[in-house]
């Protein structure tokens, strides 16, 4: 194939060394396309559907994923045989209600082995532990908290417009004044764009991304500069960027055990030395607190990567071309001088592929906040980041595969924004009127 | 290219057709218990071939949902956990082993099979072992400070809720408060779990029992008190008040007194990681009777190798011999009774100051409900605890924590109800 042929007519055929290069890259493409861009694809597709749970089945459901509204209508201090015959007509008309208004006799859930009418007279293992005279072996006996009920309520949530519509027409019917239905009707926005949780999980992300990314850029910066100059004669240069950069080879699992072990609570080695040096009156349960977990985790997120960032930095610096920096020390300038002149503007465009790529690492933030409490983020979701949220979605019990894959494309699209941001932000200012003049 | 392609495509071929060829019982577990059992099966039955594969318990579910889903490269045999067992009951992947329960399992203890039982009655799993929970504590604590360590006194002090939080008083009293009841108030958890009437969802709704209300209050109690050591469960503050190695921020030594633990707690909680503390131990039924975890092993009901995989099965759970040999060999609780009758007398433990605990286990698993597991019990559970120790730390009150597990809840399960 890689041969070049004379053809009768004397004109060379190209040498098609060309075809080797396709051969190299296959696969990679290969790898791309099977495991990385059809998975993307799917995800797309399934943040359209409905699928979740055990089955693969699934409908389009369109955008309603992202944001839906529903009616629901919360009937409240109904008498318990009117709310039965509210619930009956709704029923008749296809709509399901609930209500919390004791059933009439006849209506039997015995043949439900998990009920709890059927499981009253059948509890031994409560029975067993009882003294005589205490009547509950799970009560301290020490309060009770009986609440007198002030009627009952009937509910309807989640009503498609025609169902809405239906039902109130059904409760008209069956004699609900049209005042109370105005004050009992609600619409209830859904979906990612509604959901607290995500944005909680959100803001939660940013907040540990900040702290995490600022002060890793800020020490990698300074010890970039220190590294790379030449005046300053650091020795075993080479052996600290090393140990700077060891704990990002550690895996995550251990850094995790190692914190939080670290920072046990109430005997914790941390512990142990703040209460015994600073004489504290007691020790600090830090993962109870936002403030401790949080700047916890920021930090190792820190110390994992600010090495990396130091290597990253230093080889952007290396590529300034000395004789700048010679001719700036001859010209009088002070270092404060070439910092700001010389280094961070020629720095640009390595900062901005920093800060991307970190970007978009950090707003994937997964493994330390995962590990590090209870696999849920707490305390109080503190550091639940978007990616746990979308994990807990997607494997626990509940599979919500489709709502799992709605969150992961509103964190794609949330990361493409940002990212578009801090390029513009960070693009070579002197590069855009240029372009805008021609 | 066509060349690669062509290659690419014959060993994909030739893959396939090996893995069609080998007819092995393929066994997943993400328990290495698991694994030292088909040593005793292989002896019995060399000419089976087995492979086994040990899935580390994080992942565990995330692998098995998607190949029983599919049936692509699914096990024929697998095992499931109290804490999700129950979902995979009405599933449609366990295969039926009512014939197996109530014919060679016939003598297995009941509650068991409710476990893996569906709404149509049909029995989809069986266990090896019963877990029924009790109460240990250290000798030497209880002479020094209850004036006795003998397991029917120390019962009689302990023998109901009330007279528990009575004693650990007691303890706190007598040592200057350098003695604690138990190491953490997570420990109380399973206990309350168990004596709940119903499980966390019936037709498809939450239900908060009012015993996890009075879990709550027992949590503040023993946690405003200091009746408790204040540690996480399984932490390493955890396995030293086991040792009796325990010390607080202080560096004062702190004594634990007992531990709730189900059967399993013994072999492979107190003797693996506080065996300097053999012979100071002491087992009785504490406050109320419980159960804590147990695995069950299923076949896959679209397997190709049924009647193997229900031959393995019913010599892991109904195999006198084999059984016998792994109660003796682990100290494992077995389920099957007469198996537990016929070895009951032999025992006298060791670790435990020469108790017979086997017998003792006998009396309580008579005493556990299988009735009140759910198929969402790991993640309700994870959501409840955090609410139960922001509530026991003070960081909300009692209404709050339970709106907020509400809420926990309807997020992590959008199609359940919760009122």
């Amino acid at each position: 194939m890689a041969q070049s042929k004379v053809r009768k007519s004397g004109q060379i055929q190209r040498v098609r060394f060309d075809r080797w290069g396709y051969i190299f890259i296959t696969p990679f493409f290969l790898i791309f396309l099977t495991f990385q861009l059809y998975p993307i694809l799917n995800t797309f597709y399934l943040s359209f559907t409905n699928m979740k749970g055990a089955s693969t089945e699934h409908q389009i459901v369109g955008l309603s994923n992202f944001g839906r509204a529903s009616q629901s209508i919360n009937l409240t201090g109904v008498e318990a045989e009117k709310a039965h015959s509210l619930v009956k007509a709704l029923a008749d008309a296809g709509i399901t209600a609930d209500t919390d208004a004791p059933a009439p006799a006849e209506t039997s859930t015995a043949d439900d082995p998990f009920s709890l009418g059927d499981a009253t007279t059948e509890a031994p293992t409560a029975d067993a532990g009882m003294s005589s005279g205490n009547p509950d072996a799970f009560s301290l006996g020490t309060e009770t908290d009986a609440e007198a009920p002030t009627g009952f309520f009937v509910k309807v949530t989640g009503l498609e417009k025609d169902a809405f519509d239906k039902a109130l027409a059904t409760l008209t019917v069956a004699g609900v004044s049209s005042a109370d239905l105005t004050k009992a009707t609600e619409t209830i926005y859904a979906g990612l764009l509604f959901d607290q949780k995500f944005w909680q999980a959100f803001s939660n992300t940013a907040i540990l991304f900040f702290f995490n990314f600022v002060p890793q850029l800020f020490f990698a910066l300074v010890f970039a500069v220190w590294f790379t100059d030449v005046s300053l004669k650091i020795r075993l240069g080479g052996f600290f960027k090393t140990i700077f950069y060891l704990p990002n080879i550690i895996t995550s699992a251990s850094v995790a055990v190692l914190f939080a072990s670290l920072f046990g609570y109430p005997s914790g080695p941390i512990n142990q030395a703040a209460v015994q040096t600073l004489n504290l009156p007691e020790a600090i349960n830090f993962f109870r607190s936002e403030i401790w977990t949080r700047g916890i985790v920021s930090f190792i997120q820190f110390w994992l990567w600010f090495g990396s960032t130091i290597i990253v930095l230093t080889a952007g610096i290396l590529g300034i071309s000395p004789a700048l920096f010679e001719s700036a020390v001859v010209d009088g300038a002070k270092p404060g001088q070439i910092f700001t002149r010389i280094t961070l503007p020629l720095l640009r465009p390595i900062m901005s592929f920093t800060l991307v790529t970190s970007l978009i690492g950090g707003l994937q933030m997964f493994d330390i906040p995962y590990l590090i409490t209870n696999r849920r983020g707490d305390p109080a979701g503190s550091i639940t980041t978007t990616a746990i949220y979308l994990y807990n979605q997607a494997f626990s019990s509940a599979n919500n595969y489709s709502y799992a894959a709605t969150i992961s494309v509103g964190m794609f699209l949330l990361i493409l924004v940002l990212a578009g941001i801090l390029y513009t932000m960070m693009r070579d200012d002197d590069a855009v009127p240029k372009k805008a003049m021609k | 290219m066509k060349r690669f392609l062509v290659i690419a495509l014959s060993l994909l071929v030739a893959g396939g057709a090996m893995a069609q060829d080998a007819k092995k019982l393929v066994v997943w577990s993400f328990t290495d218990e698991l694994q030292k059992m088909m040593a005793y099966y292989q002896k019995d039955n060399p000419d089976v071939k087995i492979e086994f594969t040990l899935v580390p318990n994080d992942v565990y579910q995330s692998k098995l949902k998607p190949v029983l889903q599919s049936g692509q490269g699914a096990p024929d045999v697998f095992s499931l956990e109290a804490g999700y067992v129950k979902g995979y009951v009405g599933s449609g992947w366990m295969g039926d082993l009512t014939a197996l329960a109530n014919g060679a399992g016939k003598n297995t203890i009941q509650y068991t099979k409710d476990v893996v039982t569906d709404a149509n009655g049909k029995i989809h799993g069986m266990s090896w072992q019963a877990t029924p929970g009790a109460f240990f504590y250290r000798r030497s604590l209880a002479k020094q400070y209850l004036g006795t360590d003998d397991p029917v006194k120390v019962q009689a002090m302990i023998k109901d809720l009330k007279s528990f939080v009575a004693v650990a008083d007691k303890l706190k009293v007598a040592s200057k408060g350098s003695a604690v009841m138990i190491a953490s108030t997570g420990d109380l958890f399973q206990v309350f779990k168990s004596g709940r009437k119903a499980p966390w969802v019936v037709n498809n709704t939450l239900i908060v029992d009012p015993v996890m209300t009075s879990l709550l209050d027992t949590v503040k109690l023993f946690h405003d008190k200091g009746y408790e050591g204040r540690q996480g469960q399984w932490s390493e503050g955890w396995f030293a008040g086991m040792k009796g190695t325990l010390k607080d921020e202080k560096s004062n030594p702190i004594s634990v007194f007992g531990y709730l633990l189900p059967t399993w707690g013994l072999p492979y909680v107190l003797k693996q990681n506080a065996p300097d503390t053999s012979g100071d131990w002491a087992m009785v039924q504490g406050p109320i009777p419980y159960f804590w975890g147990g695995t069950w092993l299923t076949m896959y009901s679209k397997s190709k190798m049924k009647p193997e995989a229900q031959k393995l099965i019913e010599y892991l759970t109904t195999n006198d011999k084999f059984l016998t040999a792994w109660a003796k060999d682990t100290g494992d609780f077995v389920s099957k009774s007469t198996v537990v009758d016929a070895i009951k007398g032999t025992y006298s433990e060791a670790y435990l100051g020469g108790q017979n605990h086997y017998a003792q286990f006998a009396e309580m698993a008579k005493n556990v409900s299988g009735k009140v597991l759910s198929g969402f019990d790991q993640e309700i559970e994870t959501i409840f605890q955090e609410q139960m120790t922001a509530y026991q730390n003070g960081e909300k009150d009692k209404a709050t924590a339970i709106k907020d597990f509400k809420e926990g809840v309807s997020s992590q399960f959008p199609d359940l109800k919760v009122n």
